[in-house]
């Protein structure tokens, strides 16, 4: 017979015998492991329906998001004391596709010119947000699409399909050409 | 510590698709060239751009999104047409540099301009390998007072 390491337990050997070691009988489920910018439905509240996005950066900098509870901007990556506290978001949801597009918004500082605005008391600060339409580029703003649900209702939505489009965090560039639109250009880090 | 690309004032750092490329500025414009810049952020006040929007190119002096070539200062890779003289009518067309021999475009991308069509306010010339040559750079028998740049191949000016 062979005794071998699983789950919840191993093996110490030595030369006068063996002992199991379960101190670590319920290790994380690696199931659960996350990545920058992963949507995560919440659930339905009411007439709504909420999510939280996984903590990731744009240029270094840890986006916001409006959080339903507190009703404030908060950082993705928020810790309560000493526990991570996720704020936690509200779809907004299209009236006729049922659909919210779930964005990575970011605008340039008007005080220094860079992108996206690292003063987190401007609306250029980077921001997750969820809108019931599709969004454009302006020069004000750049989006980033980050997923899109596609929930059962309107009114009273319960459950729905996710689709996420990004993977990691971001780096970034604001590029215009004369009265163009501004350009943003992202790579994956 | 790591450095932070792609800010402005950096020259050394490492950079992001953004400061790897610039525009090809137009020389035939006076004034400012950059509207806004900061870490990250670019807006050209003018230079030529495809239909697109885009016309970036890669330089050797692509440090920053200036083009700054570090050895003079200068507005980067550009096309100046210089009206010269009206009789008889010959003016010269360039893309000028900054303190070296190589140009700040690479040795691609002037290939791909070269017999490219530049139409220019005194007519269209045919961009040849003396364009990218000091101090003489390509004669062409046109004048204009205030010659300007319309185009360069599928660049149209901005």
């Amino acid at each position: 017979m062979k005794l071998q390491p699983g789950v919840g337990y191993t093996f110490n050997s030595s030369s006068s015998g063996f002992t199991i070691d379960t101190a670590e009988q319920f290790p994380d489920n690696a199931s659960a492991s996350t990545f920058p910018f992963q949507i995560i439905s919440v659930g339905a509240s009411g007439s709504n329906f909420r999510y939280r996005v996984v903590s990731g950066t744009l240029n270094n900098i840890v986006p916001e998001i409006d959080d339903v509870v507190s009703s404030t901007e908060v950082l993705l990556d928020r810790v309560t004391s000493g526990i991570a506290d996720p704020p936690i978001g509200q779809l907004s949801i299209n009236s006729t596709t049922n659909e919210s597009w779930i964005y990575l918004r970011a605008g340039v500082s008007g005080s220094t010119g860079a992108f996206p605005d690292s003063d987190a008391t401007t609306s250029n600060y980077p921001k997750v947000i969820s809108s019931n339409t599709v969004l454009f580029d302006t020069d004000t703003y750049g989006y980033v699409l980050l997923g899109k649900f596609t929930m059962n209702s309107y009114s009273a939505p319960t459950s729905g399909v996710l689709n996420q489009y990004v993977g990691s965090s971001l780096w970034g560039d604001r590029l215009k050409t004369g009265t163009d639109t501004a350009r943003y250009y992202y790579a994956r880090i | 510590m790591g450095l932070f690309i792609g800010e402005a004032n950096d020259l050394v750092s490492p950079s992001t698709w953004g400061s790897l490329r610039s525009i090809v500025y137009n020389g035939n414009i006076t004034g400012g060239y950059l509207n806004n810049i900061g870490d990250n952020n670019v807006e050209y006040a003018h230079g030529f751009k495809t239909v697109a929007g885009n016309g970036f190119i890669r330089t050797d002096y692509s440090a920053i999104y200036e083009n700054f070539s570090g050895v003079g200062s200068g507005i980067g890779a550009n096309f100046t047409a210089v009206p010269g003289t009206d009789t008889p009518p010959e003016s010269t067309f360039g893309s000028y540099y900054n303190g070296t021999s190589s140009g700040m475009m690479v040795a691609e991308d002037r290939a791909q301009f070269t017999g490219e069509t530049a139409v220019l306010s005194s007519g269209s010339i045919t961009i040849d390998a003396d364009a990218f040559i000091a101090p003489y750079y390509q004669i062409y028998g046109a004048y204009d007072y205030s010659e300007a740049i319309i185009s360069i191949g599928k660049l149209t000016a901005f």
